[in-house]
C-alpha cells in the first residue's frame, strides 16, 4: 500500500511539560511531562479514570490545560488564538471512542466531514451537498484502505459497530492528519477484531509515517502491539518505558488496588 | 414521605380542575339538547352517509357543480395552508436556530477571535430577545389576528396567510430550536476536535441529526394547518370553512357534509405523505 498523493506533511512530535489538568477539585492530570517523537508508536495504558483520554484530549488541542505546556510539532498550543488552534486540531486524528459519527448520514458524508477544519464554511457546504467526484474517489480509496469501500453510499446507522468504527477511522485520515490518537479503539471488539484493528491502525500510520497514541485498557494487546508504553495511574505517570524492559511486576503496581 | 412529587403534581391538577368546575357551574345536565337541538343533530348526521352531490336549493344558471365548487375551496385551502406552512417555516428555522442552546455550542470556546468574543457577548442575548419574540407570537391564536385582519385590511388572501403564518412561526420555532437542543452532541464534538469552525460544526454535526424530525413535525403543522386554513373561511376567506358556514346556516346538510368530506381527504392525504416521508428519513424504518 503507498503513501498516496495529498497525504500528509511530516509527522507532528507531542511534548508536554507539567501539564496539570483537573475538573473540580479532582486532578485528572498532575503534572504530566511527556515526549513523544515523530512518527513514534505509543501506548497510554492504565486504569479507569486514569486520565487516558483526558491526556488525547490535551494533546489534540480541545482541551487547555490550566498548567504547563502542550506542543505539537514544535509549536506552544498555550499561545494560538483558536483559529491557528482549529488549524493544529485539523492535522490531528482523533478517533473517539464512541465514534461520534453522524448516524442518519452517509458513510461518505461523514467521512467528507473530517475536512471541515482545514475548509471555509462556503466550502465545507459544496464539500458535503455537492461534494466533487474527486474528493468521493479519495474517500472511496480510503475505505478501501480500511476495507469497507462497498459501504460508501450507505447509511452509517445501518452498519456494525466495527464497520462505523472503520468509518471513523477513514473519516481521521481523511484530514491529511499528521497523528492518529485512537481512544480505546478495542473496547467494544471481540479478540479477533481487537488484533485486526490494531494491526490496521499500525499498518496506516506506519505507511502514512503519522505519530499513533493510543489509550488502551487491554494490557496484553498493548504489549504485543505497541513498542512503547506509559502508565497511567490517577493523573500521574507510574511507568513510561520500551515494552521490552517492562516487567509483569511493573503492571501488576499500576493496577494494584490496593497501593494509591 | 406519604405521597412523591408525582402524586402531588397529579393532585394538584385534579384539585385545580375540580375547584374550576365548580367556579364555573359546570353541570353536566346542561349537555342533554333541548327538542329543536335534538331535532338539529338528528338531521345534520342523518345526512353523513349521503353528503350532497348537487346543490340543495336552485341556483342560478351556470353555477359550478357542487362537486367543483367543493375542490375549487379545496384548491384554496391548501394553497393559504402551503403558503402560511412556507412562510412559517422560513421564519421558525432562523428564530428556532436563534433560540437554541445547541446553535450557541461551539462558540462557547471562541473567546479568542474578534468574531468569537462578540458572539460571547450577544449570544446570550439573541437567544433571551428570540425566546420572547417566540412566545409573543405564539400567544395570539390564528383565529384572532384573522379577525384583527379582517378588520384592518378586509378579506385578502396575504392577511389570511399572515394570520396562520405569525402563530405556526412561533410554534415551528419553538420545536425546532428544542429538537436541536436535543440532538447528541457527540458527533459535534468529533468535529470540534477535528478543528471544524462552530458554524460547521452546527451544521454538519448537529442539523443533520434533528433534520429528519423537524421535517416530520413541519408536515404535521401542514395538517394542521389546513384545518386552519379552513376554519378561516368562517370570516369570509374563500376556503372550506367560508363554503360550510353557507350551507350550515341554509339548513342544507348534505352540502355540509360534501365539504367536511373533502377536509377529511385532505388531511388524510398531508398525513399519507407525511407517513411515506418519515418512514423515508427515520432511522430503522422500512427501507
Amino acid at each position: 500500500m503507498s503513501v498516496e498523493s495529498g497525504s500528509a506533511g511530516p509527522a507532528a512530535g507531542f511534548r508536554l511539560e507539567s501539564v496539570t489538568v483537573s475538573f473540580g477539585s479532582v486532578a485528572a492530570l498532575d503534572a504530566i511531562d511527556l515526549e513523544i517523537a515523530r512518527g513514534e508508536a505509543v501506548g497510554l495504558v492504565g486504569p479507569s479514570g486514569a486520565g487516558k483520554t483526558t491526556l488525547l484530549r490535551v494533546l489534540n488541542g480541545t482541551l487547555r490545560p490550566e498548567n504547563g505546556t502542550v506542543e505539537v510539532g514544535g509549536v506552544d498550543l498555550g499561545s494560538l488564538s483558536e483559529s491557528r488552534l482549529r488549524q493544529v486540531r485539523s492535522r490531528i486524528g482523533t478517533i473517539h471512542q464512541d465514534l461520534r459519527l453522524v448516524p442518519n448520514l452517509r458513510v461518505v458524508r461523514n467521512v467528507l466531514s473530517g475536512a471541515l477544519g482545514r475548509t471555509s464554511l462556503a466550502g465545507s457546504l459544496r464539500l458535503l451537498f455537492l461534494p466533487p467526484r474527486r474528493e468521493v474517489l479519495r474517500v472511496h480509496e480510503l475505505l478501501e484502505r480500511v476495507g469497507i469501500e462497498d459501504k460508501l453510499f450507505e447509511r452509517t446507522d445501518r452498519l456494525s459497530g466495527g464497520q462505523r468504527q472503520r468509518v471513523a477511522i477513514a473519516r481521521a485520515l481523511y484530514q491529511e492528519p499528521t497523528a492518529l490518537l485512537p481512544d480505546e479503539p478495542i473496547s467494544s471488539l471481540d479478540p479477533a477484531r481487537a488484533r485486526d484493528t490494531m494491526e490496521l491502525l499500525l499498518r496506516l500510520s506506519r505507511d502514512d509515517g503519522l505519530t499513533l497514541c493510543a489509550s488502551l485498557h487491554d494490557l496484553d494487546i498493548a504489549r504485543t502491539f505497541l513498542p512503547r508504553l506509559v502508565g497511567l495511574r490517577a493523573g500521574r505517570i507510574v511507568f513510561d518505558r520500551p515494552t521490552a524492559e517492562l516487567s509483569d511486576e511493573d503492571f501488576r503496581r499500576l493496577y494494584d488496588l490496593e497501593g494509591d | 414521605m406519604l405521597v412523591g412529587a408525582r402524586g402531588l403534581v397529579l393532585g394538584t391538577i385534579a384539585l385545580v380542575g375540580l375547584w374550576a368546575a365548580w367556579e364555573l357551574g359546570l353541570d353536566p345536565r346542561d349537555l342533554i339538547p333541548g327538542s329543536g337541538g335534538l331535532a338539529l343533530a338528528g338531521e345534520l348526521f342523518s345526512r353523513a352517509f349521503s353528503p350532497a352531490w348537487t346543490y340543495e336549493s336552485a341556483v342560478p344558471e351556470g353555477t359550478v357543480p357542487l362537486p367543483l365548487k367543493a375542490l375549487e375551496a379545496a384548491r384554496v385551502t391548501v394553497m393559504l395552508a402551503a403558503a402560511a406552512l412556507g412562510l412559517s417555516v422560513v421564519v421558525g428555522l432562523f428564530l428556532g436556530l436563534a433560540a437554541s442552546t445547541a446553535t450557541w455550542v461551539g462558540s462557547a470556546h471562541g473567546g479568542r477571535c474578534a468574531w468569537g468574543r462578540c458572539l460571547n457577548v450577544t449570544s446570550p442575548a439573541i437567544y433571551g430577545v428570540s425566546r420572547v419574540f417566540i412566545a409573543l407570537l405564539r400567544s395570539v391564536h390564528e383565529l384572532i389576528w384573522a379577525v384583527l385582519f379582517l378588520a384592518a385590511f378586509g378579506v385578502g388572501q396575504f392577511s389570511a396567510v399572515l394570520a396562520i403564518a405569525i402563530p405556526y412561526s412561533g410554534t415551528l420555532a419553538k420545536v425546532f430550536s428544542e429538537m436541536l437542543d436535543e440532538a447528541p452532541r457527540d458527533a459535534a464534538e468529533a468535529l470540534r476536535s477535528a478543528g471544524a469552525s462552530p458554524a460547521q460544526i452546527f451544521l454538519f454535526g448537529l442539523l443533520p441529526q434533528a433534520l429528519p424530525d423537524m421535517t416530520a413535525y413541519a408536515f404535521y403543522r401542514f395538517e394542521c394547518a389546513l384545518r386552519s386554513s379552513a376554519v378561516l373561511g368562517f370570516f369570509g376567506y374563500p376556503t372550506l370553512g367560508y363554503y360550510l358556514a353557507a350551507s350550515f346556516e341554509n339548513l342544507h346538510y348534505g352540502e355540509v357534509w360534501t365539504y367536511l368530506y373533502t377536509l377529511l381527504g385532505l388531511v388524510l392525504l398531508a398525513d399519507a405523505w407525511s407517513g411515506a416521508l418519515r418512514r423515508r428519513l427515520v432511522p430503522g424504518g422500512v427501507r
